[in-house]
């Protein structure tokens, strides 16, 4: 008996043994899967130019995963088509819109929430931490399935906080403002105003002073362009102290209760006015209002434009191709905060914002714990700096101090080449899916976090300037960011009421900025005004503003 | 004998109209070539409008440089050449078998003919589903098989074999020709005119095309020089919400948010110069087949 027992146990080990060694019941280790390649196809229309499959990363990534991503990329259309033909790739990337949605009832997604459990803890793990939001909830649906993972926003473990923490009410804001806001030229500024531009009657003064410095024909005191409106419309919007969020359109509040169709707010009638007085006077660009982007860049770029009101993009692209002159390498856009209307608060970014994007598995995915465990693999130090840092001794090196950390030389390699990460494979996953904000020594996974960058070599030299100077503008925006999860990821159905209203609100908007801009007079961009927004009730512009403040206050209802 | 001076002043009138008319067609092309052969940031500042401001060829460098647009451009020359040549040859067999009102089949055919021309196409799922099922998706021959046939050029070819005289063919079979070597010693050969104008129409169309590369293929190996050229441009245009990691390497240079004017105009440039240049050759064959053509049958 006592024999029987002792085989039994033995036989009872051994067993446990084999069947751990082969991986049953628990996630593959990376060396067994490294020795098993596998290609995923992934579609993406996230990023117009993807890397080759032979980019360094990439190959690299597949040298040490067994894991090859062979890439397309394409138009949102083609993702229709997909879903009608049931053809799909493995992976998907797609915009977290209506298309999302048509892909979600149609029951060809992989359920992620059990693989994720059993092969990718790591990752399970923090996207259902709490100091990430829990976004393993907020994402899942009705059914507790998880059908997508989201992007565009940095992960984090207990007790880390984020380099650039948006909650941190002492924030050194060092990329240009999130939303939209008013640009003065740098250091014209200076000699106008003297010190920050407040308000809008500074902002007039400071206009017009420049102006009459510079009366040449081609010199604008103030530019747009025909497809600027929502942006100017959002700077007035937080100018005047509300929270802008956009789904279609913006929406906005002041008191997290009630949310109005931005266009709406009673504010915006009296800004532009004041715009249309920028135009009667002269200050405004009188092309702008007709002009395309391309063209109120190339004013901007001469040095001969002093402001506009919009966003990072237009002063980044603009900034950039000033620093390339010559003549005009000193110059520099920088936002200026104003606050009108008694607002006590100047409001940025909701900073629960999770990107646009979302990444899905397809049933036709032969192998989806595989591509989950390279998800686990990617949230490995391994694999987190492998994709945002590159290769060390090409992408980055590890400095005197024992820290990742890129030279000056591939600083000007990165500058020169704007294709340099895509080409290198650098970043690619980064655009895919959320990732860990720091790797497990602490040190930031991203380059961007560089202590090159916090040297003067690795800064934009007229930055320098504007940090010495009253000008200085980074920060202003201390306690601008609020994390509200409720007011983001809404849904609109195609087709609704809602949606047909929105559609056609925002085309009425485009239209009408234009015209109350190059009004007559205040009389006229009153009427423009009015009868644009009767005509958006028409549409039944409420409806959406209905199902945009129910869709947020039974997320809100439904997290308490 | 002198002209009447009301005739000398409508000439006059009439040619100054004519080229201020020509010059606003021509003057974009100028523009576009001007920006092409600019600097960039110098490009980027405005103000350049017939001669560059600062020449040079970088941009042209910049394209030639780049193996996706090489490579591209290579997909958009083999597709134009073969999709045409194939086109051409498959819509003028077809519609001179057309011409045989005696063949047993002509009847079938004309109705098929005609239930295809007004109702054919079935949308842009079907289609993508019967591409799928024939093994075509993704695959190079996708910008041709599927063009083979253009029935509108059968009817042009149809049209103009209808008129072209009988007994020139029947010379030919009484000379012991075949219908095969009727047809490509004879027939063909005599109507370059309408063979002309429909390699024009069918050479420009397999250029231009990109709607094709948007939905029947997705490695970037098949994207043609009109696809890539569509994305940068859209590149400009597209909506500006960026991801976090865009908006950092935007902040710290590495990044373009869009592709330098000059760039864009240099591919314009070389999108449209192959179709430019080869038009005039084909311009007299195209008036004067276009009018056969166009007459009934």
């Amino acid at each position: 008996m006592r024999r029987l027992t002792a085989v039994t146990a033995l036989l009872f080990v051994v067993a446990v043994l084999a069947l751990t060694a082969t991986g049953y019941g628990q996630s593959v280790p990376l060396s067994e899967d490294a020795k098993n390649p596998v290609t995923f196809t992934i579609f993406t229309t996230r990023v117009t130019t993807a890397p080759k499959p032979d980019a360094p990363v990439l190959k690299e990534a597949t040298r040490r995963t067994g894991v090859t991503f062979n890439i397309m990329t394409g138009d949102k259309e083609k993702l229709s088509i997909m879903l009608a033909s049931k053809d799909y790739p493995d992976v998907i990337v797609m915009p977290r819109d209506d298309i999302l949605y048509r892909y979600l009832r149609s029951g060809d997604l992989v359920d992620l929430k059990p693989l994720l459990q059993k092969h990718a803890p790591t990752v399970y793990k923090m996207f259902g931490s709490p100091v990430n939001g829990n976004l393993l909830d907020i994402f899942s649906t009705d059914d507790g399935k998880l059908l997508y993972l989201t992007e565009n926003y940095d992960m984090l473990r207990e007790g880390e906080r984020h380099p650039e923490d948006a909650m941190d009410p002492d924030r050194v804001q060092a990329e240009l403002p999130w939303h939209n806001v008013f640009y003065v030229l740098f250091p014209e500024a200076q000699d106008v105003a003297k010190k920050k531009i407040s308000n809008l009657s500074e902002y007039h003064d400071a206009v017009k002073a420049w102006k009459a410095k510079h009366p040449g024909q081609d010199y604008y005191a103030v530019t747009m362009e025909k497809g600027m409106g929502q942006e100017m419309l959002g700077s007035a919007l937080s100018m005047y102290g509300y929270k802008v969020n956009t789904y279609g359109g913006i929406y906005a509040t002041k008191d997290q209760k009630k949310y109005i169709y931005g266009f709406k707010a009673p504010e915006v009638l009296p800004f532009f006015k004041f715009v249309n007085k920028l135009y009667r006077e002269g200050l405004m660009d009188p092309e702008g209002p007709v002009q395309t982007w391309d063209q109120m860049i190339q004013k901007m770029s001469t040095g001969k434009v002093f402001s506009f009101i919009g966003g990072y993009y237009s002063a980044y692209t603009a900034n950039d191709n000033l620093l390339r002159a010559e003549a005009t390498k000193n110059l520099i856009y920088i936002p200026q905060k104003l606050v009108e209307g008694g607002a006590k608060q100047n409001w940025q970014y909701n900073a629960a914002y999770t990107g646009s994007a979302a990444l899905v598995v397809t049933k036709k995915c032969k192998d989806p714990a595989r591509f989950v465990r390279f998800l686990e693999w990617l949230y490995s130090d391994e694999g987190m700096v492998l994709d945002s840092w590159g290769i060390e001794g090409e992408d980055y090196i590890i400095n005197a101090q024992g820290k990742r950390d890129i030279t000056p030389e591939i600083d000007q390699k990165k500058k020169a080449d704007s294709m340099y990460n895509t080409k290198r494979g650098i970043k690619f996953f980064y655009r895919m899916v959320n990732m860990p904000t720091y790797t497990s020594d602490g040190q930031p996974a991203s380059a961007r976090y560089a202590p090159f960058y916090s040297t003067k070599a690795g800064q934009d030299p007229r930055d320098v300037k504007v940090t010495a100077s009253p000008f200085n503008w980074h920060l202003d925006w201390q306690g601008s960011f609020w994390k509200d999860y409720a007011e983001v990821d809404l849904f609109i159905e195609a087709e609704t009421p809602a949606a047909i209203a929105i559609a056609k609100s925002q085309a009425i908007l485009k239209d009408t900025i234009a015209q109350m801009v190059v009004a007559k007079s205040e009389a006229e961009v009153e009427e423009i005004y009015s009868k644009a927004v009767a005509k958006m009730e028409g549409y039944g512009i409420s409806a959406w503003e209905a199902e945009i403040q129910k869709q947020i206050l039974a997320k809100r209802a439904k997290k308490s | 004998m002198r002209k009447p001076l009301s005739d000398r002043v409508f000439d006059v009138v009439n040619g100054a109209l004519l080229t201020l008319l020509g010059a606003s067609m021509v003057y974009p092309f100028l523009y576009v070539i001007a920006i092409s052969l600019n600097e960039a940031s110098d490009s980027s500042q405005g103000g350049t409008w017939i001669l560059p401001r600062k020449l040079t060829f970088e941009s042209y460098k910049i394209i030639f440089v780049n193996n996706d647009l090489v490579s591209a451009a290579l997909v958009s020359v083999a597709r134009t050449v073969l999709g045409t040549v194939l086109v051409v040859l498959c819509s003028a067999m077809f519609a001179y078998v057309f011409t045989k009102q005696k063949y047993f089949l002509y009847k079938p055919m004309k109705l098929i003919f005609f239930v295809a021309m007004f109702l054919g196409g079935g949308g842009l799922i079907p289609v993508y589903m019967l591409f799928r099922s024939l093994g075509l998706l993704n695959t190079f021959w996708v910008y041709i098989i599927p063009w083979m046939l253009n029935l509108w050029y059968v009817v042009l070819f149809r049209t103009y074999f209808m008129r072209l005289p009988r007994e020139i063919e029947e010379a030919a079979f009484v000379d012991g020709a075949s219908e095969l070597t009727a047809f490509f010693k004879v027939i063909l050969p005599l109507s370059k005119p309408i063979a002309a104008t429909i390699t024009l129409f069918a050479a420009v169309a397999q250029w231009n095309s990109w709607r094709d590369t948007l939905f029947f293929t997705a490695s970037p190996s098949l994207r043609t020089l009109q696809y890539v050229m569509m994305e940068i441009l859209q590149r400009a245009e597209a909506e500006r919400m960026i991801t976090r990691a865009e908006m950092l390497d935007v902040a710290l240079g590495h990044l373009k948010l869009v592709d330098p004017m000059s760039v864009r105009m240099a591919i314009t440039v070389v999108t449209t110069l192959p179709i430019v240049l080869v038009y005039p050759f084909l311009q007299k064959h195209f008036i004067k087949g276009i009018l056969v053509g166009s007459m009934k049958g």
